[in-house]
Formats: structure tokens, sequence, C-alpha cells
């Protein structure tokens, strides 16, 4: 038994060298197997004083730690009277293309959700044109009656330890991450394509914004900012940074402000009332 | 080891020792008692020095300080301040079965911060299980710190360890000396409602020769008369081991089943799912809530099937196939 572990793992190994030698040059993937084991996150989790012991514990603390502006007031009025409506756009339906181009980017390595799909899988069933067919039917049909099925809200949830923590005593020291059903991110993949294309092809993105726009990256960031402080330097000014980060932004995101905004931003009454469906009723288990 | 005796007992399987700093004994114990044991308290385990490690900050390479690590076993130990600091070494440690992942195996670090103690809680079907593991060494500081514990939430259901403190209270035949600290151990057991197991044997036979005695003790709560305790050959320590068997029910929780990415099952969780969406196909015609969820239905029933026929609990044996 130990032999044939042994000559398993040598032949694991040999086969990961070479590969790292002859074909992606990246040595570097090495020290991975050679660095210190990470110490065990034992210690009890302590949250308002009381430490986390039982699975109910844990998520009360995870809870309010990550959802902490979860009912917190928010007021939509005030946002419904600075901003006007207009006319809406006309949505088109997705095509078949969409789903085949929101597939290419996917990894095979991601963890699947509760169903066990995996992008290779969704891969492999959008070859049939009859099974692309039904998925194009299913997103399309979703989007004219307003409805996300439950089985695409539905997820697992898993603590990860955040790396390199000092303590791991306390909830802010791991993040919790969602694992949602594959083929409810294709098509949520899908729909982020089209709204950033729609918004782009609007122009209802500031020119500012960079992150999660396509385009854009860090780089473009940098480069921006360079040309701001050089631009004042050629008129003797001296350029001061203002950098800060907006805690809990997401979970923050209340959901009759989104929608409000969309219906405000122009898009069809076909995605706000989606959306309206889309972002309640959520249900994860915690693992 | 009387590992035979062991064997037929149910319920939560402890095994308690002073391995003196024995990396190979830690070793051995870790590999031979994977099926016998689900907790192994250890009372002065090793510290220090590993392996060298390359690094990419310093040409000599890192130390990894810490203790013997096994893929079956978690383990838990007073995380130290300073982990090359020789006061702040961990006396105590705990390796817990993987298979007791679902019993949450934690360390309570806010009811007790002592490199010397640890309080380990377990969560079981009929609720919480508090263990303490103790190091006292021969100045009594685990002892004293005991003694001003304030009190933990539930009930100890088992307290043992090195104590060093020999006494005629558990030692009327062969202890020599009556330590002072006998009495403030015996308070603070009082106090939580616990009682010393008479076993009538040494627990230690010095490596010097000296008159064995009984300084290892074990103390469960007053109202258990059901959970057995016996006493093993010391091995490579100088200590006995104790074997402990608590009637706390357990929780086990086997690894979920996997398909392996493409394998012969891969392919055909992935035939049996497209045969089934493609049944589904015909189905896809007025667009409404109620045929939404039907399709959808047919579709996670289709993955349910799929997955539960070819997904399996993976087993490594002599005829594993390499990674």
């Amino acid at each position: 038994m130990q032999r044939t572990m042994k000559t398993a793992k040598r032949k694991y190994f040999d086969d990961k060298i070479e590969s790292i030698a002859d074909h992606n040059k990246r040595p570097w993937d090495l020290m991975a197997w050679t660095r210190a084991r990470k110490p065990d996150s034992s210690e009890a989790i302590i949250f308002k004083g009381e430490p986390c012991l039982t699975t109910e514990d844990h998520w009360n603390a995870f809870q309010e730690t990550f959802n902490s502006a979860h009912k917190r007031d928010t007021y939509p009025i005030r946002l419904m009277r600075a901003i006007h409506p207009k006319p809406k756009w006309v949505w088109a339906p997705f095509s078949a293309c969409e789903l085949r181009e929101a597939l290419t980017g996917c990894s095979g390595r991601s963890a699947p959700g509760p169903d066990h799909i995996i992008w290779t899988h969704i891969k492999h069933f959008c070859v049939n044109d009859n099974i692309l067919k039904l998925f194009v039917w299913i997103i399309n049909a979703c989007f004219i009656t307003r409805f996300w099925p439950d089985s695409f809200k539905t997820s697992k949830t898993m603590i990860i330890p955040k790396p390199g923590k000092k303590d791991y005593n306390i909830p802010k020291a791991f993040h919790p991450i969602v694992l949602l059903n594959t083929l409810g991110k294709l098509f949520e993949k899908v729909i982020a394509n089209r709204l950033q294309w729609e918004a782009a092809c609007f122009k209802l993105l500031h020119p500012c914004q960079f992150g999660g726009v396509r385009q854009n990256s860090t780089e473009d960031a940098g480069s921006y900012l360079t040309h701001l402080v050089r631009a004042g330097w050629t008129k003797g000014y001296k350029t001061s940074v203002v950098a800060f980060d907006l805690a809990q932004y997401f979970p923050s995101l209340n959901h009759s402000v989104i929608t409000l905004l969309l219906d405000r931003m122009e898009f069809a009454d076909v995605v706000v009332n989606f959306f309206a469906n889309y972002l309640v009723g959520r249900f994860t288990k915690l693992f | 080891m009387s590992d035979t005796t062991y064997e037929k007992f149910a319920g939560l399987r402890i095994y308690s020792q002073n391995v003196y700093k024995k990396y190979n004994w830690i070793n051995t114990l870790l590999e031979r008692r994977e099926n016998l044991s689900d907790v192994i308290l250890i009372q002065e385990p090793l510290w220090g020095l590993i392996r060298y490690a390359p690094s990419m900050t310093d040409k000599c390479s890192d130390p990894i300080i810490g203790m013997p690590s096994h893929p079956s076993w978690r383990c838990l130990y007073p995380k130290p301040a300073d982990q090359f600091s020789e006061s702040d070494r961990p006396c105590v440690a705990a390796y817990v079965h993987q298979r007791l992942w679902a019993m949450k195996p934690k360390l309570c670090s806010d009811v007790i911060k002592s490199c010397n103690i640890m309080l380990l809680t377990m969560n079981g079907p009929r609720g919480q299980l508090h263990m303490l593991n103790v190091y006292s060494d021969s100045t009594g500081s685990a002892i004293r710190t005991l003694s001003t514990l304030e009190s933990i939430s539930s009930p100890i259901g088992y307290l043992g360890g090195n104590f060093n403190c020999p006494s005629e209270i558990w030692d009327p035949e062969y202890s020599r000396r009556n330590s002072p600290l006998a009495e403030v151990l015996a308070d603070f057991t009082y106090q939580h409602g616990l009682y010393y197991r008479q076993l009538g044997c040494p627990t230690h036979y010095p490596a010097n020769g000296d008159n064995p005695s009984i300084i290892d003790l074990i103390f469960l709560p007053r109202n258990d008369e059901e959970s057995i305790i016996s006493i093993g050959k010391h091995g490579e320590s100088d200590h006995c081991p104790f074997f402990v068997e608590l009637r706390f029910p357990i929780l086990t929780g086997n690894k979920p089943p996997s398909i392996k990415a493409g394998s012969e099952a891969d392919a055909e969780f992935t035939s049996d799912i497209m045969d089934g969406l493609n049944v589904t196909v015909g189905l896809a015609k007025p667009q409404s809530r109620d045929n939404i969820i039907h399709i959808m239905t047919l579709i996670s029933e289709c993955f349910v099937k799929a997955w539960e026929a070819h997904a399996t609990l993976s087993q490594t044996s002599v005829r594993s196939k390499g990674w």
C-alpha cells in the first residue's frame, strides 16, 4: 500500500517537474510544494465575546459580519425625485451566439455548485444544438416571465481563511465564497455581458469607471492618474490623491434602489422587472 | 500497547499520553491509532524544527517550526505568540481524526490561553463536550492556572494529562511525597463535579530508574459511571498511555462522493445528462413561469439522477492508479 502510494506520488511529481521544466517554464510553481503548511484555524472564532462552537453560531457571526448592511434603511424616494424617467430602450432576446461567447473564458477548474456540474460539462452540453436551443429558451423565458428559478438562487457557502492573517479567531480573518449552480452562472454571464454592452453603447458608465468594465484595466487607471499628475506639473500644480475603500459595498446595495436605477437609466421594463425577482428569495447552505 | 481491548468499545475513543518529545513515537501513534482512536491528547509534544523550506526572500531557506502532521489527523494546539520562543512552546496538543470533522473540534482560547492547558470543545448529537488536556510542570503552573479559572459555560466532560503532582490522594501505595498543589487540584475537580478514576498502577516509570509513581491523572464527571478507562504500556515514552472510552455519541462525516474529471464515469455522467436534456427539449414551448419551473425541475432531477448513478466514494487501495 505504502509502496503504491510512493510510486504514484513519485510519478505525479516527476510529471509535474517535467511539465514545468519543458512546457510552461514556471519554476515558481514548485514553491507551493515546499512552503510551510499553514496552521489550522483551530481556535474558535470569537464573536461579540462568545466563542462560535456550532454551525448556527458560525452562521450568525458571518451573517452579521459580512451582511451588516442587511435591512439598513435607504431612501429611494430621493433618488426617484432626482432622476426623471425617460423613454425605454427596446430589449432584444438572447441568442445562441451570446451563450457560446460567454462560455469561452470559463475555467474548467472552478468549483461547482450544489448540482456538481462544472464548466467542462456545460461546454460539452452546448456542443449539442438542441440543448443549446433549450438553454436559449430558458434564459429568454426567464426574462419574458420576469422570473429567476429557485435552482439558480440556491447556493452553498464555503468559508475560506484569508491567507497571511496573524490570528484566525475573528470572522474577518475568513471570507465566504458562494458557489452557485453553473448553468445559472452561465446565464448570469450572458446577462452581464448584455447589460455591459448596453451600458457602454448608451454611455451609462462614467468614463472614470475602470473596475469590472471590459477594455478597461488597472493599467489604464494608472495611466490616467499619471496623465493627470503630469498635466498638473506642466501647469505648476501639485497633485494629491485621496484613496478610499467602501467597506461592504455589494452587500450594502439596496434592491429597490438597483431596480429604480435600472428603470431610470432607460433599461426596458423586462430588465427592471426581471431584476426585481432575481435579487430576492436567495437560499444558501453553510459548509 | 493493549489495543485489542480497546477496539470493542463504542463512543468517543481518547488516547492520552505524555510523549516526552519523541518525534518518532508521535508519528508511530498517528499511524497506528488511525482506526483505534478518535482523539489523541498528548503532553510534552515535540515542538521544533521539522525541515527547511526554500525561500523566496532568504538565501539560507526558511525553517519550518511545528509539530508532526498526518493527513488523517487534525492537529490542534495552543498557538505560541513567538514560534521560536522556548517559553511559548506548546506543552499540550490534540490530534483529532478527520472523520470527526462534523463535530467541529475547536480550541476555546477565550476561556484558557496557556501553553500548558488546552480546552478542546466538540459538538455531538447530545450537545457539547469540553475536554481539558493538561501538562503541569514541576512548578505546578498549570494547576495554579486551573485554580484561577473562573467558569466554563458547560460542564467539563474530561480532565486529564500529566499533572506532576504526586499525592496520597491518588497514589496511596507508591507516593513518597505529597505535593502541596494536590489539594488545589482536588478542590478544582470537586468544584467542577469531577472525580479521579483510580486505576491502581503507576503511570510514570522514570528513565533514570527512580521509583514509579502516579502523576498522570484522569478525572471524569461524578455522574459518569459508564465511561471506561484502561492503561497501556508506555512504549518509547516513560509515561503510560490512557485509553478512555467516553460515553459521548460521536458524529462521523464521510468524504463526499465524487466523479474524477476525464474518467469513464465522467463521460457516462455527461452522456446521461445529455440524454435527459434532449428529452426536455421538446417541452420548451409556451414561455410561462409554470413551464420554466417544470423544465428546471426536470433538469435538476436529471442532474441528481446522473450524479447518484456515477458518483463514488474514492478509496485508495493497492490497485489504485497513479494520480
